[in-house]
């Protein structure tokens, strides 16, 4: 701190702002190029280059944590800094603290950077991270705390504007689910295994994943919104009623609504009814912010065609409004059971993050940076070119993958006459849609030349910005304060704490009635019905499994749907991923369903497609993984991960636990003598991972 | 039979508990908004994003 909070002057810490708003620039350009070449893989498998660290399955889980985290993080640290100290009219808390929070986040991106493409990663949505960085997330996530809430401690004015509320919300509620989503035990340096198994992975992950699409992408945008709508169009919320509504419905709702990710799978049924019923009620918050902000511009709207800021922020709400109107349709159940596991997903995510995450923080950084920097945009005309192919780059994407999900969607559910699938063969639902994803490729190209024109307007207004101002000292002393710090100081803080308290239990309520009773569950599984545990070298290659992300194109539950089962065999059984740590549910058919992939097909067919997918399947675009067949199976290691298994509570008997790299070496012998039998040209495969990834495929619905 | 009853948890009266749980909530919500005590709150509450320009501005030395 470098000003007294009683001194009638202050000097805000506006460094701080500008550097996450560098971050932002800069990772939002590494996030989008990263997203452009996932979707160019999938339109055309080559550009996989048959690199493992460029593979589709490890780009993307680095996509999608970079877009979120990394630019999506950035943005909203810089935002809540700046419009934080205006409204509590004081400088932030600590100068350390800002600058530990800004640096430990910037290192946790480059470890992403590093380990993901490397195949650590836990396999699990947004949280695909592994341990030792989940730790240093907490560890920067408390100091952001501290930092805030340490800002709104020492604040001059009473009271908290709404949009402190969901930086608020956002804060504590992002704590606990980054939380109890991880807790995880190490296997080793880079690997550990969730506590929870099958479906209580699933509901915890589920309830992780919704929530930070809620509480990283959703609140602490809104708080933005309403701090910055208002700003751009220089007039207040439209209606502050409305906004406290909004926040308190939407805290409430959104905690409940996970389960619509798991809809018509094992899920018991009243946890998803509750993920559905709770789902539709978010419309109606949604619906109300989203005309708060839109009608805050009623009299502003004759900027909207001339300002590129407002013209961002109109259509970011626009979007908001559009994806949280789509979402609660897609969480009715019989909407969902066409739309899950297709490409319109993809299409409702890039319509919240591309047009209101994304167009919200353009908006507040075209409005920031000349302020910042106390200088004018250096180009309106590039800012409004920057608009409109951004537009129509989130439009083309947008059409593109509702056409493509909604083509596969049909193709899966089409039952001839003779009640047979009309497409039996799943390859022929992927070739009807890459043209889709070409098309979607060059949405997303618009989308990063819209954003390269804005690198290039910021820089040049930054390097035309008169240098060597001096910080800018704030007057304080006309400041209308309730009360100073000192006298009455410690109402207020208790003020803001009882605040705290109060979102703390609306999160937490819905969180235990939804979690509790499922993390129980698999004790009450009668035991005929269990499954045996994997064997180790089963289990070995399941690790392969989730470090190589199959997950990304594959699911494995089989929803109670007459067209899954006719395809893939009876539902999936809850005790069927009893043992999965971590489960692989999945949440996207690329590819088929492996649920019960199990005996389907020869060992050597599953080697040949590995190693090479279009020798099996000609228009596949499956990424080819042909180095699975060179790199040696650690057998040492598989001791300490089973007696993990055995501790987390699998039922493996001491002598397995002890002998579990020998009996692994041993079932994988055997079936590398069978596939040599066949093909004495594979003598070097011996001991390799992809025997260890077939003896898991193989084992799938055969339990 | 009561065990495999139990493995699958069904209980749809689950929904109902959250549901009423957030209608009293709403309607707490719903008097604290509309008490005309709370206008004027509301009404300053409101402009406090626009305040700070003011004082901004004029304060470069
Ligand atoms: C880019 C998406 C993608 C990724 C990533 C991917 N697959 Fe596939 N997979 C497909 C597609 C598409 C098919 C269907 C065409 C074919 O048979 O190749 C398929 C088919 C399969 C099949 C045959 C299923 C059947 O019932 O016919 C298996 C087995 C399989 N994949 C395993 C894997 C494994 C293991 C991984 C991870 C190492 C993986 N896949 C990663 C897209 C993908």
């Amino acid at each position: 701190m470098s000003m007294e909070n009683n001194q009638s002057r202050t000097v805000y810490d506006d460094d701080i702002v500008k550097k996450f708003i560098y971050a932002a620039l800069i990772w939002g350009a590494a996030a989008f190029a990263v997203g452009l070449l996932a979707a160019t893989q999938l339109a055309y498998w080559q550009a996989n280059f048959n690199l493992e660290w460029l593979t589709f399955s490890r780009i993307r889980p680095l996509h999608t944590n970079a877009a979120i985290f990394a630019f999506g993080g950035n943005a909203i640290f810089a935002g809540i800094y700046h419009s934080s100290q205006r409204l509590l009219k004081t400088r932030l808390y600590s100068d350390s603290l800002s600058s530990i929070h800004f640096w430990g986040w910037q290192l946790i991106i480059l470890a992403a950077l590093i380990t993901l493409p490397l195949g650590f990663s836990q396999s699990k949505e947004y949280a695909e991270l592994e341990w030792p960085i989940d730790i240093a997330i907490t560890v920067i996530w408390v100091i952001f705390a501290i930092n805030f809430f340490g800002t709104i401690a020492v604040r001059r004015v009473k009271h908290l504007y709404v949009a402190l509320w969901f930086y608020i919300a956002t804060i504590l509620t992002v704590a606990v689910l980054h939380v109890v989503n991880s807790i995880e035990i190490p296997v080793s340096y880079l690997q550990s295994y969730p506590v929870y198994a099958g479906v209580q992975d699933a509901l915890v992950q589920w309830w992780y994943g919704h929530n930070a699409v809620a509480f990283f992408l959703t609140t602490p945008f809104l708080g933005l919104m309403y701090y910055y709508i208002p700003k751009a169009a220089n007039r207040p919320i439209y209606s502050y009623r409305l906004s406290i509504v909004h926040f308190w419905s939407l805290v409430f709702i959104y905690i409940w609504a996970g389960p619509h990710h798991l809809l018509n799978s094992a899920l018991p049924d009243w946890a998803q009814t509750l993920g559905m019923v709770f789902s539709i009620m978010l419309w109606a918050p949604s619906w109300g912010g989203m005309i708060n902000g839109l009608l805050t511009l009623r009299g502003a709207w004759h900027k909207v065609r001339t300002d590129p800021i407002i013209k961002f922020l109109a259509v970011a709400v626009t979007f908001y409004g559009m994806s949280t109107f789509e979402g609660p349709l897609l969480s009715i159940k019989s909407v969902n059971s066409l739309a899950h596991y297709t490409d319109w997903i993809i299409g409702h995510v890039h319509g919240g993050t591309l047009g209101w995450n994304g167009f919200l923080t353009f908006g507040m950084i075209y409005y920031l940076v000349p302020k910042l920097w106390n200088t004018k945009l250096y180009s309106q005309r590039l800012a409004n070119n920057h608009f409109w192919i951004g537009f129509f780059g989130i439009l083309i994407y947008y059409i593109s993958m509702w056409a493509s999900g909604i083509t596969q969607g049909l193709m899966w559910q089409s039952i001839d006459a003779n009640g047979q699938l009309a497409y039996p063969d799943f390859v022929e639902t992927v070739i009807k849609i890459v043209p889709l994803y070409y098309a979607r490729a060059i949405g997303g190209s618009l989308f990063l030349i819209g954003f390269i024109l804005m690198l290039i307007n910021m820089w040049k207004t930054i390097s035309l910005a008169p240098k060597g101002q001096d910080e800018q000292q704030v007057d304080m002393s006309n400041i209308t304060m309730d009360e100073v710090a000192g006298t009455g100081h410690r109402k207020l803080e208790s003020l803001g704490a009882v605040f705290t308290v109060l979102v703390f239990i609306a999160i937490l309520v819905g969180s235990i009635i939804e979690i509790v009773p499922t993390l129980a569950i698999h004790k009450y599984l009668p035991d005929a019905n269990k499954v045996r545990p994997y064997t180790p070298l089963e289990q070995a290659g399941r690790d392969i499994y989730v470090k190589e992300g199959c997950y990304t194109c594959h699911s494995q539950m089989i929803r109670k749907l007459d067209f899954d089962v006719i395809r893939y065999g009876e539902a999936s059984k809850l005790e069927e991923s009893m043992y999965d740590r971590p489960f692989q549910w999945g949440s996207k058919r690329t590819g088929p369903d492996l649920a019960r992939v199990g005996g389907k097909y020869p060992d050597m067919w599953h080697y040949r497609h590995m190693i090479d997918p279009r020798e099996i399947t000609p228009k596949s675009i499956m990424p080819a993984y042909p180095w699975l067949d060179n790199k040696k199976l650690d057998y040492q290691i598989l001791r300490r991960k089973l007696s993990v298994m055995k501790r987390l509570g699998v039922p493996y008997d001491d002598e397995t636990v002890a002998n579990a790299d020998i009996i692994a070496e041993k079932e994988s012998l055997e079936l590398f003598n069978a596939l040599l039998e066949q093909d004495p040209s594979l003598e070097n495969i011996k001991d390799t991972q992809i025997i260890a990834l077939i003896s898991y495929l193989q084992s799938l619905g055969k339990k | 039979m009561k065990q495999s009853a139990l493995s699958y948890f069904q209980y749809p009266e689950m929904v109902l508990v959250p549901l009423i749980l957030f209608f009293v909530f709403f309607m707490l919500l719903l008097f604290f908004i509309t008490r005309p005590k709370n206008r004027e709150l509301f009404k300053k509450m409101e402009k406090m994003p626009l305040e700070e320009e003011e004082t901004n501005n004029e304060s470069i030395e």
